[in-house]
C-alpha cells in the first residue's frame, strides 16, 4: 500500500466516511464549473486567434515558416522578442512564468495517483522543492511587472481594470498559496479532496481558511482569464502582429461578453464564500509540543499530519546537542512504537512501501531523509515489547490490517 | 574620458554556434549525469577515499574558481587602472569571470554528500568556517558581477562605471584570498598550512585568469573571423601574461623553498619536489616546465610578432600548467601521510605512515571537466544574447546600441534561422 | 520612460526584492534551531588515558568492539572503509622499540574540525565530546581534511543496518563519538569496556575535571602526553608512554 487514502478505509477499525459538508460540495461545484469555462474560454480563445493568423498576411521581411515557429516558440519558452526590446520587463515576466511552470507542476501531486504514472511519479517528487523555490519567483514576478505596469506612464495607459484585477490576482493566489504551506494545511487531506474530484468520489474539504481563499481566488482566475486581454498571447506577436494597445472591435466584443455574462458569474462566483461564512470555520490551533511528547496519543490524524515536523524538529536539536534522556527523546522509540509488520512478522523498513511513514509521504509527494541515517526498523531486542507498547489509532489500524493479513 | 566602442552579439544561430553550446552542454549533462551517480550510489564509485576526500573534481574546482577571479584582471586593467586599451575587452572578461565561477561552483555543489542540504549554508553558519565565508563571498561576487556588466552595458549608468568596477576589483582579490585559505588554513596537513596559500591563490589568479581570458578572446576571434584587438595589444596581452606567470612561479618557488628550509616540512617537501611520484612529476613537467617556463619563452621572445598563435598556445600552456599545480598542492597534500608522530615509523589498517593511494575514477574527470562545461555554455549565451564582443576596437564614437540587430559576420555561412 | 519613474520602479522594485529574499531568509534563520546553552551544567569533561605500555599489537578488542557497537561493517573497499578506531603500530627507527596504541577522534577542546566546518554540523558539547549534527552536514568532507588525528570518516556507501543508537548515513562525515549514547546513560564507552574485559585493561575513561575520578588521579601521577600536543588542540584523550 503505497497510497493512504483516507477515502478507502481498510478492513479494521478505521473510522467510517463522513458525509459530505456543504462547503464541499460548493467548493467542488465551484472547481468543475471555473474549469470547464476556462477550458471552454481557452479553446474559444485559441480558435479565434488561428482564424486570424490565418487570414493576416505573413510581413514578407519575417523569414521562413521555421524561422517564424523557431521565433515563436523562443517566445513562448524565453521570452525571447521581449529580451530584446525591454529587459526589465523580461526578467520580471520571465520569474513569473518559469515560477508559474515550477508551481503548477508542484501542484500535480495533488491530482495524480503515485500509481497512474509510475515513474515520472519520482520526477514530481524530485521537482517539489523546485516548486517551493518557484514559488517565491511568482509573486515577486507578479509583482514587479503590475508595479512597472501601474508606474511606468507608457504601460499605464494601456492597461484597464480587466487587467489589474487579473494581475492582482495572480500576486495573491501564490501568497496565500505560500502561506497555506507555511502554516502546514493538511496535504493529504488536500489531496483526497482533489483525487476525489479528479475520479468523481467526492470527499470532504478541509475547512482550513488559507486552502479555501486560495481554492477561490484560483477559480475566479479561471474564470476571469479566458476574457482578459492578458490571454490574448502577446508572443505570438511574431506570426500575428498584435498591437499592444487593445483593439477597438475586441474591447466591444469583450464588454458585451461581461454584460452579459457577468452578473451570473459574481452569483456563482459568491455562493460557496456564503456558505463558508453561514457555516463558518473551526480553525485547529498548534498543540502543545511538552505535552505531545509524553503522550501523542490522538483519533484526529489531521493534527499529527499538520504538526508532526514541527513535533520532531522541535526536539532534534535539543536532543543532538546534550543527549538522549527519556527514551521519548530518541528516535528509536518513535520506530518501535510506529512498526508496521510484514506478512512474515517482521517489521519493515523504509525501503517497503508499507512503511509507517511512506504511507502519507509517498501519497503527498514530500520526501524525507530521516532515515537515510536513522535505522527505520526497531532494534531486534524491541520486538518482543512492541505489543506492550501504546499505540496511535492510525498505528493501530494499520498494525491490525497486517495482523488480518497473516 | 573615452571614445565608446561598439559592440556586437554574436552574429545570428548558426550551425557551427549551436555546435559549440551544444558541445558544450553535452559536457555539461554528462557532469549533471555523473554527479546523480555519485550521489545514487555514495563515493565508493569515485576514487576518493577516507585519506583523499577531495580529489579530481576539487583540483578542477579549485581551478576554475582562481581563474575565475583572475579573468576579472581585463576589465579591471582597463577601468581601475585605467588603460584604456583594454576596455573593449571588458565585458567579455566580466562574463567570463561569471561563468568559470558558475562553472567551479557547479562541480564543489554536486560534489557534495549531502548536496540536497546547500540551502542549510545559509541558514546555519560558523564564523570560524572560511567555507562558510566563501557561500557569501561568492554570491556577492556573482551579483557583482551581473552589476558591473549591466553598468557597462547601460549608457546612462556611466557614472557608476568606476565604482562599480573598483568594487568588483576589490571583491575579487577577497575571494581569491579566501579560497587560498580554505587550503591555508588548515592545521592539520604541513603541506598546507601557511600564510603564502592565499597569496599564492591571487597571483596563481592572474596568470590563469588572463591566460583563459586571452584563450577565449582569440577563440571567438576565430570564430567571428574578425580581430577583437589590434596587434599592438595583442603583444601587450603577450607581455603582461609572461610577466603575470612569471611572479605565479615566483610565489611557488618562494613557498617551497622557505617551507623545505623548515625541518617539520622537509618531509613533505620531499615528497612534492623529489619523490617522482606523479605529483613532483605534474610540478616539475607540468607546472614549472610546460606551464611557466615555455610559456615564458614563447611571450617573451619575440616570434610570431602580432599573430596569435604564441599567445594562444602559451596561454593553453599556462592555463594546463595551473591544473598541474592545482592537483599537486590538494592532492599531493592530501595523499602524504599524516605526522601523527613526526619522525618515527607509523603503520596501521588505515593508511597511516604511508603515501595514501590515489587514482581518479573516470565519473571525477567527467564531473571536473563538465565545469568547463558549465563555463562554456555561459559564455555562449551571454554572447549570443548580450553584446559584449568589441567591435572595431578604436573605430569610432558608435552608441552602444543593444536593440539594434548584429551585422552577419563576414566569412560565416549564412544563417538558417532569424 | 522618464528618469524619474525608471529610479522609482528600480527602487520599488529592490524593495520588493529586498524583502522576498531577506525576509525568507530571516525568516529561516529564525526558524533555523540553534544549539541550545544547557544551564547549570557541571563542567564535565570526559576523556580517554590509555596506558600504551599495556598495549600489544596483536590485540584488536577496542576496534572489533567499536565495529559491532555501530555496526561498521566493510564493504571489502578498504580505502573507504569506515574506522572510527584503528590500531597504530609506531616504531622508534633510533632505537627500534615498538609501541601499539588505538587513535579514535582525540575529542580536542580546540577542534579543528569544529572550526572548519561551514554549517556548524560538527560541534563540540559542554562535556568535551565532538559530534558530527548530522542533520545538518552537507558533506563537504572539509573536516575529514582538517583533522590532524585522521578520525573523521566520509560515509561513501548507502547505510542501511546503522544501530538505532548510533545513526550514521551515506553522504555525511562521522568519527567516534565517545559512545555518547553509553556515556550519557552512565555506562563506559565500548571500547574501554572491552578492553578491560580482554585483560589488557590498557583503557581509562572518566572525567578529567573531576579531580576525585580515577582518571584525573592517574593523570596528575603518571606523565601522560597528547598527539600531536604542538598543534594545541588539547585532545581529551591522553597516552601514556609515548
Amino acid at each position: 500500500m503505497d497510497d493512504f487514502d483516507l477515502a478507502t478505509p481498510g478492513p479494521s477499525a478505521a473510522p467510517a466516511v463522513p458525509p459530505l459538508t456543504d462547503i464541499s460540495i460548493a467548493f467542488a461545484l465551484l472547481t468543475y464549473f471555473a474549469f470547464a469555462v476556462l477550458v471552454l474560454g481557452l479553446v474559444i480563445q485559441t480558435w479565434r486567434l488561428l482564424r486570424e493568423i490565418r487570414r493576416t498576411p505573413a510581413d514578407p521581411g519575417s523569414g521562413s515558416i521555421l524561422g517564424r515557429l523557431f521565433r515563436a516558440g523562443a517566445d513562448v519558452v524565453l521570452l525571447r522578442s521581449v529580451f530584446f526590446s525591454d529587459r526589465w520587463a523580461w526578467i520580471f515576466g520571465a520569474m513569473f512564468h518559469f515560477g508559474l511552470l515550477l508551481v503548477l507542476i508542484r501542484h500535480l501531486r495533488y491530482f495524480i495517483r503515485p500509481g497512474w504514472v509510475g515513474p515520472l511519479w519520482d520526477v514530481i517528487v524530485l521537482e517539489q522543492p523546485f516548486g517551493f523555490y518557484g514559488g517565491m519567483a511568482l509573486p515577486f514576478g507578479a509583482a514587479c511587472w503590475w508595479l512597472r505596469q501601474t508606474v511606468l506612464r507608457k504601460s499605464r495607459i494601456v492597461t484597464d481594470w480587466a487587467d489589474h484585477a487579473v494581475m492582482a490576482l495572480l500576486v495573491a493566489i501564490p501568497l496565500v498559496g505560500y502561506a497555506s504551506t507555511i502554516s502546514h494545511t493538511d496535504v493529504v487531506a488536500v489531496k483526497a479532496f482533489a483525487i476525489g474530484l479528479v475520479t468523481f468520489h467526492w470527499i470532504n474539504i478541509p475547512t482550513d481558511p488559507l486552502l479555501l481563499t486560495h481554492l477561490w481566488l484560483v477559480a475566479v482566475l479561471m474564470v476571469v482569464l479566458p476574457f482578459s486581454r492578458l490571454l490574448l498571447l502577446l508572443p505570438f506577436g511574431n506570426l500575428l502582429h498584435i498591437e499592444s494597445a487593445p483593439i477597438a472591435s475586441d474591447a466591444k466584443r469583450r464588454s458585451r461578453l461581461v454584460y452579459a455574462f457577468g452578473p451570473a458569474l459574481i452569483l456563482v462566483l459568491l455562493a460557496p464564500l456564503a456558505i463558508v461564512g453561514h457555516h463558518g470555520i473551526v480553525h485547529q490551533d498548534r498543540p502543545d509540543f511538552a505535552s505531545l511528547i509524553a503522550d501523542h496519543r490522538t483519533d484526529d490524524p489531521t493534527m499529527m499530519i499538520r504538526n508532526h515536523p514541527a513535533f520532531l524538529f522541535s526536539h532534534r536539536t535539543i536532543v543532538t546537542h546534550t543527549g538522549v534522556g527519556a527514551p521519548i527523546d530518541s528516535m528509536e522509540r518513535c520506530v518501535t512504537c510506529h512498526a508496521v509488520k510484514n506478512a512474515a512478522g517482521q517489521p519493515v523498513g523504509f525501503d517497503d512501501p508499507s512503511h509507517f511513514c511512506r504511507g502519507c509521504h509517498n501519497t503527498a509527494a514530500v520526501t524525507i531523509d530521516c532515515f537515510e541515517c536513522h535505522q527505520s526498523k526497531p532494534a531486534p531486542g524491541a520486538q518482543a515489547a512492541l505489543d506492550s507498547l501504546p499505540r496511535s489509532a492510525i498505528g493501530t489500524a494499520l498494525k491490525a490490517e497486517r495482523v488480518a493479513e497473516q | 574620458m573615452h571614445a565608446p566602442a561598439s559592440y556586437s552579439m554574436l552574429g545570428g544561430y548558426t550551425v557551427r554556434s549551436w555546435a559549440v553550446l551544444l558541445a558544450f552542454g553535452a559536457l555539461a549533462g554528462a557532469a549533471g549525469l555523473a554527479a546523480m551517480y555519485m550521489e545514487s550510489n555514495g563515493h565508493w564509485v569515485t576514487g576518493m577515499t577516507q585519506r583523499v576526500p577531495w580529489g579530481l573534481p576539487h583540483v578542477f574546482a579549485f581551478f576554475l574558481i582562481v581563474a575565475a577571479s583572475g579573468a576579472l584582471n581585463v576589465a579591471s586593467i582597463g577601468s581601475v587602472f585605467q588603460k584604456e586599451d583594454y576596455q573593449p575587452l571588458g565585458r567579455l572578461s566580466v562574463l567570463l569571470a561569471f561563468a568559470l565561477l558558475a562553472g567551479g561552483l557547479f562541480i564543489l555543489v554536486t560534489d557534495l554528500g549531502r548536496a540536497d542540504r546547500l540551502l542549510l549554508t545559509i541558514q546555519y553558519t560558523n564564523a570560524t568556517s572560511i567555507f562558510a565565508w566563501n557561500v557569501f563571498i561568492y554570491q556577492i561576487f556573482f551579483a557583482l558581477t551581473v552589476i558591473y556588466l549591466w553598468v557597462m552595458m547601460t549608457p546612462g549608468l556611466s557614472r557608476f562605471y568606476r565604482p562599480a568596477a573598483t568594487a568588483a576589483f576589490i571583491w575579487r582579490l577577497g575571494m581569491t584570498t579566501g579560497t587560498g585559505s580554505v587550503l591555508g588554513f588548515l592545521v592539520a596537513r604541513a603541506a598546507f598550512r601557511s600564510a603564502i596559500m592565499p597569496v599564492e591563490f591571487v597571483a596563481l589568479s592572474l596568470s590563469i585568469g588572463t591566460a583563459l581570458f586571452a584563450l577565449t578572446m582569440l577563440a571567438f576571434e576565430r570564430f567571428e573571423g574578425r580581430p577583437l584587438t589590434s596587434p599592438a595589444l595583442l603583444n601587450r596581452f603577450r607581455r603582461l601574461i609572461g610577466i603575470l606567470v612569471a611572479v605565479s612561479l615566483y610565489m611557488v618557488a618562494v613557498q617551497h623553498l622557505t617551507a623545505l628550509y623548515l625541518a617539520e616540512r622537509r618531509d613533505v617537501e620531499h615528497f612534492i619536489l623529489f619523490s617522482g611520484s606523479i605529483y613532483s612529476v605534474l610540478l616539475w613537467a607540468g607546472f614549472v616546465l610546460m606551464g611557466s617556463v615555455v610559456p615564458m619563452l614563447l611571450l617573451f621572445i619575440p616570434i610570431g610578432n602580432g599573430r596569435a598563435w604564441p599567445l594562444a598556445v602559451a596561454a593553453a600552456l599556462v592555463g594546463l600548467g595551473g591544473l598541474a599545480l592545482m592537483y599537486t598542492t590538494v592532492i599531493g597534500g592530501e595523499a602524504f601521510p599524516l605526522e601523527l608522530f613526526p619522525g618515527r615509523l607509523v603503520s596501521s589498517s588505515a593508511f597511516d605512515g604511508v603515501v595514501a593511494p590515489y587514482s581518479p575514477s573516470f565519473v571525477e574527470a567527467v564531473l571536473g571537466v563538465g565545469g568547463f562545461g558549465i563555463a562554456g555554455v555561459v559564455v555562449c549565451m551571454g554572447a549570443w544574447v548580450l553584446p559584449v564582443l568589441p567591435g572595431h576596437v578604436g573605430a569610432g564614437a558608435d552608441q552602444v546600441d543593444p536593440e539594434r540587430q548584429p551585422h552577419p559576420p563576414l566569412n560565416n555561412p549564412k544563417p538558417i534561422i532569424g | 520612460m522618464s528618469s524619474t519613474s525608471r529610479r522609482g520602479i528600480l527602487a520599488a522594485a529592490a524593495g520588493i526584492f529586498a524583502s522576498f529574499t531577506l525576509a525568507p531568509g530571516i525568516t529561516l534563520r529564525a526558524f533555523a534551531e540553534q544549539a541550545p546553552a544547557v544551564p547549570g551544567a557541571r563542567t564535565v569533561r570526559w576523556g580517554i588515558l590509555i596506558d600504551t605500555t599495556r598495549c600489544t599489537p596483536e590485540c584488536d578488542a577496542c576496534v572489533t568492539a567499536c565495529n559491532t557497537e555501530f555496526n561498521l561493517t566493510s564493504n571489502g573497499r578498504p580505502r573507504t572503509d569506515p574506522q572510527w578506531i584503528r590500531k597504530l603500530t609506531i616504531t622508534d627507527q633510533a632505537s627500534g622499540h615498538v609501541t601499539s596504541l588505538p587513535v579514535m577522534c582525540q575529542h580536542c577542546s580546540e577542534a579543528p574540525c569544529v572550526d572548519v566546518c561551514p554549517t556548524g554540523a560538527s560541534f563540540q558539547r559542554p562535556d568535551g565530546i565532538v559530534l558530527v549534527d548530522k542533520h545538518i552536514c552537507i558533506g563537504c568532507r572539509y573536516c575529514i581534511m582538517a583533522c590532524p588525528y585522521g578520525a573523521r570518516n566520509f560515509v561513501s556507501e548507502l547505510v542501511d543496518n546503522q544501530r538505532p543508537w548510533g545513526p550514521r548515513g551515506k553522504g555525511t562525515a562521522e568519527a567516534c563519538t565517545m559512545c555518547v549514547h553509553r556515556v550519557d546513560a552512565g555506562r563506559t564507552p565500548a571500547c574501554v569496556e572491552a578492553c578491560a574485559a580482554s585483560g589488557n585493561k590498557a583503557m581509562l575513561f572518566g572525567d578529567l575535571n573531576d579531580p576525585d575520578s580515577e582518571i584525573a588521579k592517574r593523570v596528575a601521577t603518571f606523565p601522560s602526553a597528547q598527539i600531536r600536543a604542538d598543534l594545541r588542540t588539547n585532545p581529551a584523550v591522553r597516552y601514556e608512554g609515548i
